[in-house]
């Protein structure tokens, strides 16, 4: 095959070093860019530093210290060694890179002149250290092979050394590059070692080699410098080596973090927090809260938003027996006013801005959006799953806690809950099933011990026949057959996978689950069954569910009541059968339109005009407006809130049903689910 | 039967693949049946949907015909005659493909311009400017104006301007056939509708043959003229797609059908049968969905049941449409009737085509 000959050599990871790349470069954000710069230019600066300046140097000193050794008086204090140096006539014009030949270094950039053992040499690293390096890249291209654009170039013609040379090439520079001086830091410290057992030819031999740091040492190791205490026999040379070593690695973390940005958001943010006046102590799995909302919280009372909804009045820790409201079944999950930023101070991104939500004990609430709408970083902002730069900044989400299988109730303030508090919550009050749930299970152990493994930690009275029956039943109930208990994760399907770690999930009789997108990677047959199990498994445990997907229509059929997303504000929350039949809000009215009829004459449909916009420069006033086919004036400059519409249960947040603005026909609809509300 | 000849035509394209089965020197080879006999046309003008579920074998199909990777029986016909061996660039400038995933299927090293530039220069098909020619690609897939993107990179694009250079890059060589594999399912849903209806309009007004591929079965009514349906590597229905999706003759059908999602139900879905899809190593006898199949009978089990025509242009491989006499008759070993034609030969487009009625 055309790609396994694309094994790498020193010549190709030359090429690839000098090779300016410019797109690479000029592609990251500048002071992103910049960092990684300093980072390269340390490492740089440390290579040329131990490379190419004091070689010259080196072979004066030694030869100094060489000299009066062989004479039988060596040298007793550093000072005169160094002074000797100093006075030889040493310009670093002599000793740069390639000059002359005449350093051991050449033997990862050229051929040496003084010597064949170096030639020897060079030739035995380069034959111990070749099947590293091709072996990681052979591996790298074999993926990179069958990746799409490859693909798409063979179907549009190109021939296979194009495909090698121009689109796999290029994306294997980090792989190259790193190779590169990882060979070369090898080869650095496989030549001080052969140095060091004498066998690179040495100053004394016939014909005369080079001192070198190795030298040094077998010289100082000879010359019984150890144990006389004669550090300056061995230390210089050792110090050497090992910065040497260090600005290698650092050159090679700068050409990582100029190749893969992801690698560089960590340390910049906390630079850039800390210039905000953010203290962000990272504590893994915990997302950190700004400490302002921290203490406000602890009071529901003074909750930071200026409309307390009737929901929230009646959602007071004090209200405990289990009440249907006006609303429904009351509250289990509540969160108020949330807003998180990924990243900190300017370069922040408003990824959800005061979301208020409500889940009511036994229901299911959908959550819509299309990606980047903050759906995903709504629900895993509320138990404080996401993972740094990401930031709460306003909010409170309070669970009210009244255990299944009976116990102590209560309400957690989840944002102000320390770690341990967070640990009991999670999992097996709340918990969450993603939609790559399926790859989560660890596929070298069987199905059957990893449930054995949550129970044991959770439930430590259960026996061991008693985990087994346990188990048995959760995954009778997802309807897998008790057989696969014995199978590895890779045995099962992917709609097997998911249902499993939904078993796992209602493990612990959690009173919220959060479903992100749970079937979305599945069939549509398995993904229906999965929701047909989920829903009677909600009828018979009472849990609650916030299930979040970007399919409308799917949510039409499963949720009591659905809250659409745009640009990380809730745009309309409404009973899921009012929001289908009779939107308020025009991009509902556009989502609904985009899934074509099952029935019926086929029309032409338009969907929404325009793309999702970027969060990092969201238009002004209404974040829809420029794709919004019912735009004002106003929608460009203000901020439309969530408001409640005619005192109904519904809200909205649009500008058309505010003031004496005339709302378009399409979106006042008689309203089918009003009577509904409620009574289920 | 149509006397127009297809622009592209499979025939009985059969394709396994091989995998080792078992550990140590006891592996043995075992095929993998991701295709056995499929026969689908495209016409000009037309769009054809292929819909199935994941490993139905439906991606293994447009890589037959995108001729990415060879049959191991049937061939493809393109304007009639054999597909020429290897895949000489004569082809590539006829038949195109647009992949399924836009954020994987663009170099992320590239500039957009070098992804439209490259298919020109390959085909020598530049005469004047090359900008301009550039330029024109981009506004056919609506992203204007140009300048702003031909010196982009990849991941500076949104997915769905993404599948929009991918599909300018496509129709760069004014290609005669386009292969789309599930070009929509990765983009936000309120952007699909925006390249469906891009493909509608190139088959309306460029006349191009497309193969639309999806597990989405109502954009494929919504988009296609005709549907074919594939389980486990076979066809089991193919029809106009209004008559597909109203009237499905085969129990797979239905069952895809009461599975998908539909707002417009007055009751909740009751799905047509369980079950996954089986292993493509060990098939089942007979027909390959009676282990599902909420009908299934006897002869299920042991016969492969015949391609037959539902209604006009509409065929069904199902034994619940040979009537009883002729199913005891191939019980008992008689050959049943069968529609001797590739089922797709059959499904005319009859359905009217989208944006033109």
């Amino acid at each position: 095959m055309w790609c396994s000959r694309d094994t790498s050599s020193a010549g190709f990871s030359l090429w690839h070093l000098v090779v300016p790349q410019r797109q690479l470069l000029t592609a990251q954000q500048p002071q992103a860019e910049a960092c990684a710069t300093k980072t390269c230019a340390t490492g740089l600066a440390f290579v040329l530093l131990f490379f190419g300046l004091p070689a010259r140097a080196t072979t004066y000193y030694v030869a100094a210290a060489g000299s009066d050794s062989n004479n039988g008086t060596s040298i007793s204090t550093p000072w005169q060694t160094i002074a000797k140096v100093n006075g030889a006539t040493f310009s670093p014009g002599d000793s740069i890179l390639f000059n002359r030949g005449d350093t051991w270094y050449g033997t990862a950039l050229t051929v040496p002149s003084a010597g064949s053992s170096i030639l020897l040499v060079a030739a035995i690293i380069a034959v111990t250290t070749w099947a590293y390096s091709a072996r990681t890249l052979r591996a790298q291209t074999l993926s990179l092979r069958n990746r799409d654009f490859v693909e798409a170039a063979r179907v549009s013609g190109e021939g296979p050394l194009r495909i090698i040379l121009v689109e796999i090439m290029p994306n294997l520079i980090p792989i190259i590059a790193a190779s590169f001086l990882f060979t070369t830091l090898y080869a650095i410290y496989a030549y001080v070692a052969i140095a060091f057992l004498g066998l690179a030819g040495s100053p004394t031999s016939n014909p005369p080699g080079l001192w070198n740091w190795g030298d040094m040492l077998r010289e100082g190791f000879a010359n019984n410098a150890i144990r006389g205490g004669w550090w300056w026999w061995w230390a210089p040379p050792g110090f050497c080596v090992a910065l040497l070593g260090t600005g290698l690695a650092l050159l090679n973390f700068g050409i990582d973090e100029y190749v893969n940005p992801r690698l560089r958001v960590s340390g910049l943010s906390r630079r850039v927090a800390e210039k905000a006046g953010i203290s962000t102590r990272a504590i893994l799995g915990m997302t950190p809260v700004v400490s302002s909302v921290r203490l406000s919280d602890r009071e529901p009372s003074s909750l930071p938003h200026s409309q307390p909804l009737p929901t929230a009045v009646a959602a007071r820790p004090g209200s405990t027996s289990p009440q249907v409201g006006r609303d429904g079944p009351e509250p289990v999950l509540e969160i108020h006013g949330l807003s998180v930023d990924y990243g900190y101070g300017d370069q922040a991104v408003h990824a959800v801005v005061d979301c208020d939500l409500v889940l009511r004990r036994g229901r299911v609430l959908g959550l819509a959006g299309e990606s980047g709408s903050g759906k995903t970083t709504l629900a895993l902002a509320a138990i404080r799953l996401l993972r740094s730069p990401a930031l709460i900044t306003a909010g409170s989400v309070l669970f009210h806690s009244k255990p299944i299988s009976g116990g102590p109730s209560g309400t957690v303030d989840l944002l102000a809950a320390d770690e341990d508090e967070l640990r009991a919550v999670r999992w097996s009050e709340i918990s969450v099933v993603l939609q790559s749930s399926m790859n989560a299970l660890n596929p070298v152990i069987t199905v059957g011990a990893q449930f054995d493994d949550l129970l044991r930690v959770h439930r430590p009275r259960l026996s061991g026949s008693g985990r087994r029956e346990r188990s048995a039943e959760l995954l009778d109930m997802v309807g897998i057959n008790a057989d696969r208990l014995r199978s590895y994760p890779h045995e099962l399907s992917g709609g097997m996978r998911q249902r499993a770690m939904i078993a796992m999930a209602l493990a612990l009789e959690p009173q919220v689950m959060i479903l992100d997108e749970p079937t979305t990677a599945l069939d549509v047959v398995t993904q229906r069954e999965i929701l047909e199990e989920l829903i009677a498994l909600r009828d018979r445990l009472g849990f609650a569910a916030l299930f979040i997907t970007h399919d409308l229509s799917l949510l039409v059929e499963l949720a009591d009541e659905i809250a659409v997303m745009y640009a990380g504000r809730l745009m309309e929350r409404a009973p899921a059968a009012s929001l289908f039949k009779s939107p308020r809000l025009p991009y509902t009215h556009g989502l609904i339109h985009c899934f074509p009829p099952m029935h019926g004459k086929r029309t032409r449909m338009v969907g929404i005009p325009g793309s999702p916009p970027d969060l990092r420069d969201l238009p002004t006033g209404c974040a829809f407006h420029p794709r919004c086919a019912w735009a004002m004036e106003q929608c460009k400059h203000d901020v439309p809130r969530l408001e409640s519409l005619d005192g109904s249960a519904r809200e909205v947040a649009c500008w058309l049903h505010r003031g004496d603005a005339r709302v378009p026909a399409e979106l006042a609809l008689p309203d089918p689910g009003v009577i509904e509300v409620g009574v289920q | 039967m149509s006397t127009v000849t297809p622009v592209l035509e499979a025939r009985d394209l059969t394709k396994y693949f091989w995998v080792k089965h078992g550990r140590g020197p006891l592996a043995r080879r075992v095929p993998v049946h991701a295709v056995e006999k499929v026969s689908v046309r495209l016409d000009a003008g037309k769009v054809t949907a292929v819909v199935g579920e994941s490993g139905a074998g439906k991606t293994t199909v447009a890589r037959l015909l995108a001729g990415i990777i060879k049959p191991d029986q049937g061939e493809v016909l393109l304007d009639g005659r054999r597909a020429p061996k290897g895949r000489p660039r004569s082809y590539a400038k006829q038949v195109q493909m647009v992949f399924q995933d836009p954020f994987a299927s663009l170099n992320p090293v590239h500039r957009i311009r070098h992804h439209l530039v490259r298919p020109l220069e390959i085909h020598h098909l530049v005469t004047g400017n090359v900008d301009t020619a550039v330029a024109d690609l981009l506004h056919r897939v609506a992203l204007k104006p140009a300048v702003n993107f031909t010196s982009k990179f990849p991941y500076e694009l949104s997915g769905g301007q993404r599948q929009r250079v991918a599909i300018a890059r496509a129709l760069a060589v004014s290609p005669r056939v386009l292969i789309a594999d599930e070009p929509v399912s990765m983009l936000d849903v309120s952007i699909r509708l925006g390249v469906l209806n891009l493909l509608a309009e190139l088959r309306d007004e460029e006349r191009l043959a497309i193969l639309y591929i999806t597990h989405d079965i109502a954009s494929a009514r919504y988009l296609a003229d005709t549907i074919v349906v594939m389980y486990a590597g076979q066809l089991v229905e193919a029809a106009p797609s209004v008559s597909l999706t109203d009237h499905p003759a085969h129990p797979y059908t239905q069952l895809l059908l009461s599975a998908a999602p539909d707002p417009d139900r007055s009751e909740p879905p009751k799905l047509a049968g369980r079950g996954a899809p089986p292993s493509l190593l060990a098939l089942p006898t007979g027909c390959r969905f009676h282990p599902r199949c909420p009908y299934a009978m006897d002869i299920c089990k042991r016969q492969v049941p015949p391609s037959i025509a539902v209604s006009s242009g509409h065929i069904a491989a199902c034994w619940l449409h040979v009537d009883p006499a002729n199913r005891q008759a191939s019980e008992n070993g008689l050959p049943a009737t069968t529609s001797a034609r590739p089922a797709a030969n059959h499904a005319e487009a009859a359905g009217g085509s989208l944006g033109r009625d």
